[in-house]
């Protein structure tokens, strides 16, 4: 299921509107944390326009997304053993 | 994981083309079965099918009214000027994605160098509606930027009198501008972008005052859906009226 889901969440920037892809790649990164940063740099490979944005903020957004699912997929982890 | 991470990064920087041909057939075989699926709901009841030949003639209807008011704008410019350039036939290309897959209001279209596409090229509408800059290029592939993108500012004129304004994009199509606060405006006004002639662009379809601001602001909604549209006419040689222009929104 978890490698369904994260196939389905890198294959999503070339398949689905990017509100679907974003939800995709956050539930993909509890499983793999390191997804979200990947779908982000895809996207913004894909359709990144420097004429008009300063920054590419997809893939500032996946490296935040995915700090984020790291730090709670230890934290969960930690509380397991802990319990 | 994180050696792939780099190995993307590596490639993004080094061959940013990369990524936009490599994807190429599998947004083929989206739109493909995109269409498919499409076609084949239609086909359920006879209502479905009557749905469709009446939402296609309501944009054949909305595409030969832009049209008509590109052509009288035209007209009404060439009677004014002398050895205006024919505009060249360009080059057709089918979109394979656009918003809301892209977040950045740019169009991927099935054509690319290797049928004369260059960055800095126009894309148009059917209805000769200008849509966006070409700004990156591939060999079978380009990416356009819209002119209604977030960020980008272009100059153009308000209603029958082309009173000057400054359009800012708000992504999906659509604009704000700003205006003074005794421009005669309603909604309906038609937004013409300054370029080769007058291009209709959109209409007014919002006016918001502020009582301490000496101005008004204007809500515009692009004469074409970006959301839905199928292909573009990629033409050289224009970007100099529509530069891909970052900027701060008012």
């Amino acid at each position: 299921m978890k490698y369904a889901l994260a196939f389905l969440a890198l294959a999503a920037p070339l398949l689905f509107p990017w509100p679907l892809t974003a939800v995709l790649a956050l539930g993909a990164g509890f499983s793999f944390p390191v997804v979200p940063l990947i779908v982000g740099i895809f996207t913004d490979a894909l359709y990144y326009s420097r004429g008009a944005h300063a920054f590419p903020l997809f893939s500032v957004l996946g490296l935040v997304a995915s700090v984020g699912c790291y730090f709670v997929r230890r934290f969960l982890k930690t509380s397991i053993m802990r319990a | 994981m994180l050696a792939l991470v780099l190995i993307l990064v590596l490639v993004r920087v080094f061959l940013p083309q990369t990524f936009l041909s490599a994807s190429l057939p599998f947004l083929h075989a989206s739109n493909y079965v995109s269409d498919r699926v499409g076609s084949i709901t239609a086909g359920f009841e006879n209502a479905r099918r009557l749905e469709g030949a009446r939402a296609a003639l309501a944009t054949q209807n909305e595409q030969l009214a832009e049209e008509n008011a590109v052509l009288l704008a035209q007209n009404n410019d060439l009677t004014a000027l002398e050895h205006v350039p024919a505009a060249s036939p360009g080059v057709a290309a089918g979109v394979l994605a656009r918003p809301p897959e892209s977040p950045y209001d740019t169009l991927v279209v099935a054509a690319g160098a290797a049928a004369g596409l260059e960055e800095g090229d126009v894309a148009y509408a059917a209805s000769g509606i200008p849509l966006g800059v070409v700004e990156r290029v591939s060999a079978s592939a380009a990416s356009i930027t819209l002119l209604s993108a977030s960020g980008m500012k272009n100059d153009a004129w308000l209603g029958a009198l082309r009173a000057p304004i400054t359009l800012f994009g708000t992504g999906g199509g659509t604009f704000i501008a700003e205006a003074p606060k005794n421009a005669s405006t309603t909604i309906g006004t038609i937004v013409y972008i300054a370029g080769p002639g007058a291009l209709p662009i959109g209409t007014v379809s919002g006016v918001s005052v502020d009582p301490a601001a000496p101005f008004i602001t204007l809500a515009i909604k692009g004469s074409v859906n970006p959301l839905s549209i199928t292909y573009v006419v990629i033409r050289p040689g224009a970007s100099a009226h529509w530069p891909l222009t970052a900027s701060s929104t008012p």
